[in-house]
């Protein structure tokens, strides 16, 4: 509802008489999707329903940019538990409307050189494909895990001074703290504190609270600034990161053993208080050209502001395992998070592009950085009506030290028609695998197929 | 050992004058023929990219072999001969999709989905864009005469005929390219490409027009004989220079959309 009331806002306000005057009409643009995805296994369990509408309005009166994203949808199942539950649409038919971006620009603003860009907005750092260990203004948007690399817009104020034609400085200020969307669904677990528990407490109850920072630009404010510069026909930019991690840390962990009336022993219940450290990221990036391939790297340092121990309190009576007092979670050291990458494209037209990666977006510490490596082979067929992914995926690992015993793959091959202008129809399938605990392990029940559509207008 | 005796003996200090003689005005000639022929290109480009600025609206229209057509459309915006910028207006689905190509094989990719620019290597030059028949290496504004050395295939009355193959160090997914140049205007009509493996690979024609000081590309039709399809670039609302800023090429008016 608060999306719908921003849409008439944006509207009203793109139609007020004095942007109507200049020559520039009110633009709309977006897409139809639909993305459907189910269970390879058993009864072949919908695990994915979304159709949405991803509407782009845009209004230009020189200098002035006023632009809204939005996204309304609807998401998943009926969520229906009692006869009561049917009278309520929402439940039935699951709508959701977000606002990915609403924002005004102004280039030129006081000086040539100054863009001034306030409102939520995306702010896109890095050089490398879906994953970017520098872009780290903009909260992860987990939602749909397997789309990595989505971001949710923060509201900011955007500063973009040109110094040059191939050089920039970007001061980035968001006042508000927004921490990240997690996975839905049948995906919930996989990046969650549960997931993270010693196996001895894998079965146990579990139940969170999340502390948010105070509301105050002290406590819940970001800072980012980044220079951009071209230099030996290579683009590079360096960039720095005052911010909240926006994935959650425990700071205390209570274990207690619950007694059921149907049990006759207890089973382990683990409370978690949640927080949302700061840190700083110093992060560099280039993208280039070696020979006729094309080159990109990142790399993010990012330092906590302080060590996180997590309090760990016992129960009363006596547990069958060791439980420490305490748990240093994330140590006030520096780690570095990288990203190196190549892409090629044949002279039979088929593209190639792989990329490796230290360190996922929910590894923190030195620690518990693994190493990925994700390849891609696109390959249009049918004089471009046909776009298959014959070879799409990643392996990571998560333990270098035993690669055999700790690596996750995932394979995603899709076949898409493109033989209508502004239709795009994919059929594909997911498939994950592999031992130890990498993340594309934690999916090995969710080998699924996915059929998607999307039409653009 | 009686041959090469007579042969040494045949050969008279006046005959090896005549050889020198002759050698020098062929080497003479074909240096000048060389020489026209690269003051021919050097015209042709001059035609080709005429005027400070250039910005024109595009419509791609796409015909594979069964005839079924598709249409794109875009604008344009050159300056010079070495920077061009050029924007997809429609369909939907690639509306906003521009290409940057600016000096020393500088090339950026924006795609509004991604909200960044992407810098592009080299690999995608013999590629096609956004389904056309036409390259990234066609859509690069460089002038001809830089890039590759001409030769004089033919003459006729109203046409010449040059033989194009890269210079050395330059870099073209094209190992030759014929080009028929109309003799009076200087510009071309036609141009066949051959690939690297010396197969003929795309034949473009163009049609020009004379809009004010300047003659200036309406239409190219570009065939790629391989894929058996074709594109029409029609060219309208023309205007030449306008005073186009440099600002308009750069990386932050590329990701203005």
């Amino acid at each position: 509802m608060k999306a719908l009331i921003y849409l008439g806002a944006l509207l009203t306000l793109a139609g007020q008489p004095a942007l109507l005057a200049q020559s520039n009409p009110l633009i709309f643009r977006g897409r139809v999707e639909t993305d459907n995805r189910l269970l390879l296994r058993g009864e072949n369990e919908w695990v994915w329903n979304e159709n949405r509408l991803d509407l782009g309005i845009e209004k230009r009166a020189n200098p002035l940019r006023i632009y809204g994203n939005i996204w309304l949808r609807h998401l998943g199942p009926s969520i229906v538990e009692s006869s009561a539950d049917l009278q309520d649409k929402g439940r039935i038919n699951p709508i959701d409307a977000d606002i990915r971006e609403l924002y005004a620009e102004v280039y030129g603003f006081v000086f040539d050189e100054l863009d001034l860009r306030i409102g939520r907005q995306r702010i896109a750092w890095g050089t490398a494909d879906m994953f970017n260990p520098t872009d780290n203004l903009n909260p992860f948007d987990l939602e749909d895990i397997l789309d990595f690399g989505r971001r949710m817009g923060s509201d900011a104020i955007d500063l973009q001074w040109h110094l040059s034609h191939q050089s920039s400085l970007q001061l980035v200020y968001i006042p508000r703290f927004q921490p990240a969307s997690m996975p839905l669904g049948r995906f919930s677990d996989v990046l969650s504190v549960r997931a993270a528990l010693p196996e001895v407490l894998a079965q146990a109850k579990y139940s969170d609270e999340i502390i948010l920072p105070n509301n105050s630009l002290s406590r819940a404010s970001s800072l980012g600034m980044r220079w951009r510069g071209f230099a030996l026909n290579t683009d590079f930019s360096l960039s720095y990161t005052y911010s909240r991690d926006p994935l959650p840390l425990p700071a205390k962990v209570s274990i207690d053993i619950i007694y059921e009336s149907d049990m006759a022993a207890g089973r382990p219940a683990v409370h978690a208080t949640l927080i949302y450290p700061r840190h700083h990221i110093f992060g560099a990036d280039l993208s280039g050209a070696i020979k006729r391939v094309g080159v990109w790297a990142e790399a993010a340092l990012f330092l906590p502001e302080s060590e996180i121990v997590a309090q760990v309190e016992l129960p009363p009576h006596q547990l069958p395992f060791p439980v420490q007092g305490e748990e240093v979670v994330l140590k006030k050291q520096t780690y570095l998070k990288f990203i190196a990458g190549a892409d090629y494209t044949t002279t039979g037209g088929s593209y190639i592009n792989m990329q490796y990666l230290r360190g996922f977006i929910h590894e923190r510490g030195r620690e518990q950085l693994a190493d990925y490596i994700f390849f891609q082979l696109n390959r249009h067929l049918f004089q471009n009506r046909l776009l298959i992914k014959p070879l799409s995926g990643g392996v990571s690992v998560s333990d270098r030290n035993s690669p055999f015993r700790n690596y996750s793959v995932f394979y995603a091959p899709e076949v898409s028609y493109l033989g209508v202008d502004n239709l795009d129809i994919g059929i594909g399938v997911y498939l994950f695998g592999g031992k130890g605990d990498g993340i594309f392990n934690n999916l090995k029940e969710m080998n699924m197929l996915r059929l998607r559509l999307t039409a653009s207008f | 050992m009686r041959n090469t005796y007579s042969f040494k003996s045949s050969i008279s200090p006046g005959s090896v004058f005549t050889v020198f003689a002759f050698l020098a005005v062929m080497c003479s000639l074909q240096e000048i023929m060389a020489q026209d022929a690269a003051d021919v290109l050097r015209r042709m480009d001059d035609v080709v990219f005429a005027g400070e600025d250039q910005t024109s609206g595009i419509r791609l229209i796409m015909t594979d072999r069964s005839g079924n057509e598709r249409v794109r459309e875009a604008k344009v915006w050159q300056k010079g001969s070495n920077k061009r910028l050029f924007r997809f207006t429609s369909p939907a689905a690639e509306a906003g999709i521009a290409f940057l190509s600016l000096p020393d094989d500088v090339m950026y990719l924006y795609m509004p989905a991604y909200g960044r620019e992407r810098r592009i290597a080299t690999h995608v030059r013999n590629q096609s864009f956004a389904g056309t028949d036409f390259s990234y290496e066609d859509l690069e504004a460089l002038r001809y005469s830089e890039r590759f050395e001409a030769s004089i295939a033919e003459e006729k009355d109203n046409h010449y005929i040059l033989r194009l193959v890269p210079l050395p160090g330059t870099r073209s997914d094209y190992s030759e390219i014929i080009v028929t140049i109309n003799r009076e205007h200087y510009y071309p009509e036609r141009m066949k490409s051959f690939d690297r493996g010396g197969q003929e690979y795309k034949i473009a024609d163009y049609r020009f027009e004379r809009k004010g000081d300047y003659w200036t590309t309406t239409e190219i039709r570009m065939t790629n004989l391989k894929r058996q399809h074709s594109t029409r670039m029609i060219f309208d609302d023309i205007e030449f220079d306008t005073g186009l800023d440099d600002d308009i090429f750069t990386v932050r008016n590329l990701t203005r959309y």
